[in-house]
């Protein structure tokens, strides 16, 4: 509804032609589709623009300013969001999780970005961002069925990890050594994560085909339960089976392709059968991954203590412990030490 | 629902006065005499623009399409930062009206009937067009007509809300 219309000069003939149409006063400029002199012209090539449209495009320009000067931060956290989006649909969770944790310094409260952070620190084993990002987001409502489907499924997988019964877990704690008793607690339990904490106090004592056998069990109720896939594919690699336990670990790669203990554990599962040159790649690949992760760092000292660099290695153990001392769990140093102190024959 | 085009261009009038805008500062681009400038009125065309055809046909086209490229372009900046405000569930009051006058200017960006005829009148009717020009414009021209048709449904202002509010998250897409 809004025109340009070019200006015929058919309904000014009325005028004295040789004259210029709009003054009549001057000499037309010949050659030009609408006879006006040269002054005319000019004026009407800089038609002036009203002072209320000047101030219009200023306050336009202003808008523009203030837009460009806002967009910079929000397109920086929609670029982080949508690499966090894509590295979810790739199962990259690690990357998912520190692209989230630049969307949510800007925006803490983001409904979607937290919802992402519960699915991607579910992987992780994150439990303290899991609990965080849960925090922000419990009382807050989603259209988004895909997406909460989502943030079910991974809940649901992280919560494997959790005993419900406090007062059975105690039990396995109380009898740490005695194997009988343990098998025995094993078959009083329906519960997956109890049967798995009993498995690994089994492996603990290397009973490892009783350790087995409840990891199976524990995998005929739940085919993807991790705890009890990580702890067949350790009793595979003490039992010398390093193809099965490679399958293993690679099944966990299938819920989160980094994660890191899965890669950590080929590595080691590479030493053990001296596959050198390939555990080391898993254990760059860890590094790469997650440079102060407990695991990453334990495949990585392996790795330099059967290459010869002993020193290195046992640098490597101090950092472990310096890592542990932050979340006050000393498993991983535990295992390595007596290895690479040659206390332990590892292969 | 159907509502008057003048009901919309009121509503939508920063857009009518951007293209109108654009129209005067591409004849000033080109030196070409303007005759007469009406920004924003009550009746229709709501605004136009009357001046010395051109004298080449780039220029035409150019003064016709004028409001188009202008038009989204605005409507893409402005609307920008107040989609991904949106997109990030913390718009204000500040982004609705940043989204208002996006979605307006944006509706506007379409050159009207009245600029399609003025291109026909200038390029397929001129003797001293070559064939490639003709062949260039034509669709040119089909396009603004379609324009004009699917107004009727609304299609200017879903432009300007494709612009706005969609063309951000399929350039953020893009850059991730």
């Amino acid at each position: 509804m809004e025109e340009n219309q070019t200006s015929g000069n058919d309904s000014i003939s009325h005028f004295n032609d040789e004259l210029c149409v709009n003054c009549q006063q001057n000499r037309f400029e010949p050659g030009k589709p609408i006879n006006l002199c040269t002054d005319c012209r000019k004026s009407l090539i800089a038609y002036p623009i009203p002072k209320s449209i000047i101030y219009f495009a200023i306050a336009l320009a202003v808008i523009i300013g203030v837009s460009l000067v806002r967009t910079q931060r929000y397109v920086s956290a929609a670029i982080h969001l949508g690499k966090a989006e894509n590295a979810i649909e790739r199962k990259e969770f690690l990357t998912a999780q520190n692209e989230l944790l630049a969307v949510l310094n800007a925006f803490p409260d983001h409904m979607t970005a937290n919802a992402y952070m519960m699915i991607a620190s579910a992987y992780n084993f994150d439990f303290e961002a899991y609990g965080v990002a849960y925090e922000r987001i419990a009382d807050k409502t989603t259209e988004d069925d895909e997406l909460l489907q989502q943030v079910n499924t991974a809940s649901s997988y992280i919560a494997h990890n959790f005993p419900n019964d406090t007062v059975f877990y105690k039990k396995i704690l109380a009898y740490p050594n005695d194997e009988q008793k343990l098998i025995a607690l094993a078959d009083s339990t329906d519960e997956l994560p109890l049967k798995g904490q009993v498995a690994n106090r089994l492996y603990d004592l290397k009973a490892y085909s009783a350790a087995q056998a409840i990891t199976d069990s524990i995998l005929i109720v739940d085919p993807n339960f991790y705890q009890a896939i990580s702890m067949k594919s350790a009793i595979k690699r003490n039992l010398g089976k390093c193809k099965d336990a490679l399958a293993l670990c690679d099944r966990l790669l299938q819920f989160n392709s980094q994660d890191v203990y899965a890669i950590s554990q080929k590595a080691r599962i590479e030493l053990k059968c001296k596959n050198d040159k390939a555990a080391a790649q898993y254990a760059d690949k860890a590094m790469n991954l997650s440079p102060y992760n407990p695991n990453a760092m334990e495949a990585k000292a392996m790795v330099e203590y059967f290459s010869g660099n002993k020193k290195q290695s046992l640098i490597t153990l101090a950092q472990i412990k310096e890592q542990e001392r932050k979340t006050g769990d000393s498993t991983v140093s535990t295992r390595l030490s007596p290895i690479i102190n040659g206390l332990e024959v590892y292969r | 629902m159907f509502i008057p085009g003048i009901i919309i261009s009121i509503v939508t009038f920063p857009g009518v006065i951007v293209h109108e805008l654009a129209h005067q500062l591409f004849c000033r681009l080109f030196k070409i005499p303007v005759f007469e400038v009406c920004y924003f009125r009550f009746e229709n065309p709501v605004g136009y623009v009357l001046h010395e055809p051109a004298p080449r046909v780039y220029q035409t086209v150019l003064i016709s399409v004028g409001p188009f490229i202008v038009n989204s372009l605005l409507c893409f900046i402005i609307g920008f930062s107040a989609a991904l405000q949106f997109k990030f569930q913390s718009a204000n009051v500040l982004d609705y009206f940043l989204m208002y006058l996006a979605i307006s200017i944006g509706a506007h960006a379409f050159p009207s009937t009245g600029d399609a005829s003025t291109l026909w009148n200038a390029v397929m009717k001129s003797g001293q067009s070559s064939w490639f020009q003709k062949a260039v414009v034509a669709p040119i021209v089909g396009f603004i007509y379609l324009g004009a048709f699917g107004s009727f449904f609304w299609l200017d202002v879903i432009y300007g809300g494709a612009v706005a509010l969609g063309l951000p998250y399929i350039i953020i897409k893009f850059l991730v």
